[in-house]
Formats: C-alpha cells, sequence, structure tokens
C-alpha cells in the first residue's frame, strides 16, 4: 500500500500488562524490559493507575534505556498498601510482594533489580518512601510525589506515623537516610478533601495538606539525619500551579524531566 | 422554504436562490463537513452518480427511516415534501437493508438516519420499505464536478498514532461493538488516559460517534471525516487511508489511546479486510471479539485464530448471560470482558494493555 506510513506502527515502549505469577505478588506493567539497564518501579496512588504511569515513563524519552516497572496493588491482596500493612488473614505485605515481583521479573528477564530507582505518586509516595526505609540497600534512588501523609522520623510516634518501636527505639535503621531523596509537591497541593487523612496525630506533626506535609517531611527528614551525623539532605521541589493530579503534573508541570534529574 | 418560495425569488441571482434553498433543506449528519457554497448549480439529469456525491432530494414516501439525523446530531421528523441534503452511499445492514448507489439521478431510498442515498435491493423480513426519494438534482461545483464528501475530508497528518490501538470488531451488526466501544472508553478514561475514538468502517450516522464522546473520547471520528458516507465498497486500499488518516488524527490530537470500530461482523467483507490488514500492518496492538451469542463467539475467536489474531478479551451482548458467558468461555478458553468491567479503570487498562495470547480451544 503506497500510504502506509513507518510512524503509524506502535512505539516499540509501550507498557504491556505481566499478570502476577502467584499470589504472593502484584500484577504489573513492564516496558522497556531489557537485561543490564537501570530499573525504575513506579508506585500507583489509591486511583491505582498503574498502567498510565507505566505509560508516561515508558514514552518519555529520558526513561528510554531505563526498565520501567509498575506493581499494580489491589486492595484484597495487599491491604494497606501504601502502609506496608496486611491487614487481612491472606494478605500480604506490599514490600514483600515488590521484591517477589521483582525476584520473578530478574529470574523470568534477567534484569538487574537488586537495586533500582523508586518513585511513588500519592499513595504510591506513601508506600514508596516507607519501603525505602525498610530496604535501604535495594534502593538507589528515591523520588516521592504529592504523598497523602508521610512516616517521620520520629521515634517517640510508633509506625506507621513515625518510625518509633513503641519502645523508645526505632524500627528501621538509619540507612534509608543515605539514599537520594527527592521529595516533590504542587504548590497547589493545598485542598483538603476526604482523601486527606486527617488524623490528629498526622496534622501536629505534619500539617492539614500535602503541601505543608511535604514540607515538614524533608525539615524532619534534615534532622533526623544531623542526629544520626549524616549530612545527607532530602530536596524538596514544589511544582508551580500544580494540584493533586498525576496527569496534570506530567503534562503541564514537567514532572517527568524533574524525576528524570532525580531517579537516573 | 418550499419549491413554491423558491420559484418566486424572480430577480434573484441563481446563486443565491441555490444558496438560499440549501440553507432552507434538512441537511443530514453525513454531510456535516461539507461546505455548501461550493455547489454551484444542481444537476438533475445526464450524470452517473458515485459513492459520496451530495445531492438535494425530496421525501415522496416515508417507510422505515421517519426521521433524519442533521449536522448537530439531533434526529428531526421527516414529512412527505421535505428537501433534504444527503449523499450517495451503499448500506450494508442485515438487520436492515442492502442498498447500492444507483445508476442514474432517479428515485431512491433513504437508506440510512443518517442521510445515505441508495436503491434498496434487499431487507430485514422485520424492516418496513425504506422512505423514498426524488432527487431535485446532484449539487455541483461551477467547473461541473460533483461536490463530493471526499472533496471535505480530513488533510492527512504525518503524526504517529496513538501509542495504543485496540480495535473492537463482532460477530455481526446489533452484537455490542458500539457499547464495548463506548465502555472501554470509559474504563480508559477514568484510568488516566486521554482516549481516541474512531470508528472505521459502517455506515454514516452520529449515534456511535456521541456515545464515543459521551464515554470520554476525547476526540472521536468516523470515516465519513475521511470522506465516505458509507465504506460498503470501498477498496481495500481505500480502507486503510481511511484507517491511517483517522489514527494519524488522533496521534496529532495528543491521545494517548485509540478504541476503534469496525462494523458488522467479521464475515462482512470490509470488515474482514480490513481487520487482517490492520493486524498484519501493525496498526493495531490488540482486538475484542463482540459477540451477540455463545455460538458467535466461539466461531468468531476460531476465525480470528486461524488468522493469527488472538482477542485480549470476549464482549458484547454474550456477557449480560451468565450462562452463554460461561459456554463461550469454556468453547474459546478467552477471558470475558462484560460491560461493568470495560467502565472499570483497573480492569480496563488491564485488558487494553494485555498480550493477546494463543488461547483458543481448537
Amino acid at each position: 500500500m503506497p500510504f502506509l506510513k513507518p510512524d503509524l506502527l506502535a512505539p516499540a515502549s509501550q507498557p504491556r500488562f505481566r499478570p502476577a505469577s502467584h499470589a504472593a505478588m502484584p500484577d504489573c506493567y513492564i516496558a522497556n524490559v531489557r537485561p543490564g539497564q537501570p530499573v525504575l518501579v513506579a508506585v500507583h496512588g489509591i486511583s491505582r493507575n498503574a498502567a498510565e504511569i507505566a505509560m508516561r515513563f515508558a514514552l518519555d524519552p529520558a526513561f528510554a534505556g531505563t526498565t520501567i516497572i509498575a506493581p499494580l496493588f489491589t486492595r484484597e491482596a495487599f491491604g494497606q498498601y501504601q502502609q506496608l500493612l496486611a491487614r487481612k488473614s491472606g494478605q500480604v505485605r506490599a514490600d514483600d510482594a515488590l521484591l517477589s515481583l521483582l525476584d520473578d521479573l530478574a529470574t523470568e528477564y534477567g534484569i538487574a533489580a537488586d537495586r533500582f530507582a523508586l518513585f511513588g505518586f500519592s499513595g504510591g509516595a506513601q508506600m514508596a518512601h516507607r519501603f525505602a526505609m525498610f530496604h535501604p540497600h535495594r534502593v538507589r534512588r528515591l523520588c516521592v510525589v504529592s504523598a497523602g501523609w508521610y512516616c517521620m522520623p520520629h521515634t517517640d510516634i510508633a509506625y506507621p506515623h513515625g518510625i518509633g518501636d513503641g519502645k523508645g527505639g526505632a524500627i528501621v535503621g538509619p540507612e534509608f537516610l543515605d539514599i537520594p531523596t527527592t521529595v516533590i509537591v504542587g504548590n497547589r497541593d493545598t485542598r483538603v478533601d476526604a482523601s486527606v487523612r486527617q488524623d490528629e496525630i498526622i496534622n501536629l506533626r505534619q500539617g492539614r495538606n500535602r503541601l505543608r506535609r511535604a514540607r515538614c517531611y524533608t525539615r524532619a527528614l534534615r534532622s533526623y539525619a544531623q542526629e544520626q551525623g549524616k549530612d545527607s539532605a532530602p530536596t524538596l521541589l514544589t511544582l508551580p500551579g500544580m494540584s493533586h493530579d498525576f496527569h496534570q503534573c506530567v503534562t503541564e508541570g514537567g514532572l517527568l524531566r524533574i524525576a528524570a534529574q532525580a531517579l537516573l | 422554504m418550499t419549491i413554491h418560495d423558491f420559484q418566486s425569488l424572480d430577480g434573484v441571482a441563481y446563486g443565491e436562490r441555490l444558496e438560499r434553498r440549501l440553507a432552507a433543506a434538512k441537511r443530514a449528519f453525513t454531510t456535516r463537513n461539507v461546505d455548501l457554497a461550493a455547489a454551484a448549480r444542481l444537476v438533475r439529469s445526464g450524470r452517473r452518480p458515485q459513492a459520496g456525491d451530495l445531492i438535494l432530494a425530496r421525501v415522496t414516501g416515508l417507510g422505515q427511516h421517519r426521521r433524519l439525523e442533521n449536522v448537530h446530531g439531533r434526529r428531526g421528523d421527516l414529512y412527505e415534501g421535505d428537501e433534504i441534503i444527503i449523499a450517495y452511499g451503499n448500506r450494508y445492514a442485515p438487520d436492515q437493508f442492502e442498498a447500492y448507489v444507483p445508476e442514474n439521478l432517479g428515485p431512491c431510498h433513504l437508506v440510512a438516519g443518517g442521510g445515505v442515498a441508495a436503491l434498496v435491493t434487499s431487507r430485514h423480513a422485520s424492516i418496513k420499505p425504506a422512505t423514498r426519494i426524488e432527487v431535485i438534482g446532484a449539487l455541483v461545483r461551477a467547473d461541473g464536478k460533483a461536490v463530493n464528501l471526499a472533496d471535505f475530508a480530513l488533510v492527512p497528518t504525518q503524526s504517529s498514532r496513538p501509542a495504543r490501538v485496540i480495535a473492537v470488531v463482532g460477530s455481526s451488526m446489533n452484537a455490542g461493538k458500539t457499547t464495548t466501544v463506548s465502555g472501554l472508553i470509559h474504563g480508559l478514561s477514568r484510568a488516566g488516559f486521554s482516549v481516541g475514538a474512531a470508528k472505521l468502517t459502517g455506515t454514516g450516522s452520529g449515534g456511535d460517534l456521541w456515545s464515543m464522546r459521551d464515554a470520554g473520547a476525547g476526540l472521536a471520528l468516523d470515516f465519513t471525516d475521511a470522506g465516505h458516507a458509507s465504506t460498503f465498497g470501498v477498496s481495500d486500499e481505500g480502507l486503510g487511508h481511511v484507517a491511517q488518516l483517522l489514527l494519524a488524527r488522533l496521534g496529532a490530537a495528543g491521545m494517548d489511546i485509540a478504541v476503534v470500530e469496525i462494523a458488522d461482523g467479521l464475515l462482512q467483507r470490509e470488515t474482514a479486510a480490513l481487520a487482517l490488514t490492520g493486524h498484519a500492518r501493525g496498526w493495531f496492538d490488540g482486538f475484542l471479539f463482540a459477540a451477540a451469542d455463545a455460538m458467535g463467539a466461539a466461531f468468531g475467536c476460531e476465525w480470528l485464530s486461524k488468522r493469527g489474531i488472538a482477542p485480549l478479551a470476549i464482549s458484547g451482548l454474550v456477557t449480560a448471560s451468565p450462562l452463554a458467558a460461561r459456554e463461550a468461555a469454556m468453547a474459546t478458553g478467552i477471558e470475558l470482558a462484560d460491560l461493568a468491567s470495560l467502565r472499570d479503570p483497573v480492569a480496563a487498562a488491564r485488558i487494553a494493555f494485555s498480550t493477546p495470547g494463543m488461547r483458543v480451544a481448537a
């Protein structure tokens, strides 16, 4: 056919759905799967837009040389995945499930998933920064965007609101402070709706909205790093004019360009 | 304006009288992209119509189609004596008419509510005879060339197509293809994607486009935007042009995903040709198969399988019946996607990004 245009063919980097091999791991969307190149794990929020997140990263030229993995955490199988809490019998902690998935993908595709960049948006940002606390040796760089609230680096508050073990100690070691961390939030992400938890313990330590909470968290991280004798410091970036909307942050706020600088 | 009014415009230039007459006529959906200012005169005889040619016609007897969809999508009542602007086109509709563009400008039929003129050669037993029309004249340019829909088609663009294109095919007319398309558009839109939609084959009518837009499509196009009143009888190359033109347009508009509908059933010539060409050329990333019943699902999936296509899922009317759905699942081994699944953002994304597997039972 003379009118056939090569550019009408599908982009090679589009993601595809990969069903879980067993119940203890999540389904996921994967793209650019090639052995030996860096791996990015991108975690969705409670809208569970894993497919969209995978596609946005996969089609962005900056991530063309990165294997993209976007797990899909269902409430039924993984409970409160944001807080790494399995609430019911039969549910699996999201961090354990993610590690199982990465092992499975490493076996199947030969990807180097022992250390990876970790990105999360909203509920996914909650999951991501908690995952980094529990598994710091696995996370090469961390980028958390628009988390609803944070696990504060305070040992006097019990997990998941803080890192306290309930006995005055810490439930995690300080190694997570060594991970290059970028916290991003829209400067219009100040609306307090039903999706923004308003527990007293959160409001007291972190403020009422996501913008305020991101500032409190990064400040607390810096203080905790100083206490631990570390010179690491998280970067806080605000996206001008952006609210709590992944699509808007990507298309209007340049989120992926910033994420590329933070993660690659 | 009636013919009487038209004739009473003594002293008014012919061009102005024609303009007023066309403005007063009921103009059909299929002609919505046409600039009627291109029409310089009406030709009443001595010309063989071509598909896509515009005519001014008069309703002489109401039949199956008692309403005409206008350029805005409203289906307005028709009355005998109404003057209408429609386009010639063939019709292939097992539930309604088989009809062809006539060989002359003699009386013929309104064979689709979107505004298609043709001569009926067969009709479904439950369908009334077609609404009869007489041709007042074919719209002709100053140079004598017919005013044709193709002259007002979208201009091809060099844009890439959307990153993901899902084609919906079916076992027959009214198998649930449009419902499938709308459901998937809605689900994918809720999943965060900009979703474009296109109806690649069929007979010109706005209904499917409106339902695509209502479901959340950022842009919805059909073959009338590519210059065809219908696609029955269009060559394989012409069908390929329609598909590529519309996909490139959806890509140019920034759509992430396209959901496209190919009308009628797989046994229809143009449907089969476009499905297979699109698959072979890599225009479509996956297929959904909408079936009216379990037997149709089994046959359709086997038909596709023999041609190297494994549907991502089976949808359509068959999914409304748990028993029929069970039969279809057992016969094909392919997942069934009911309307609730298609509309669910997580399930819709999973379906759309699945890798088709050759799972069709022997």
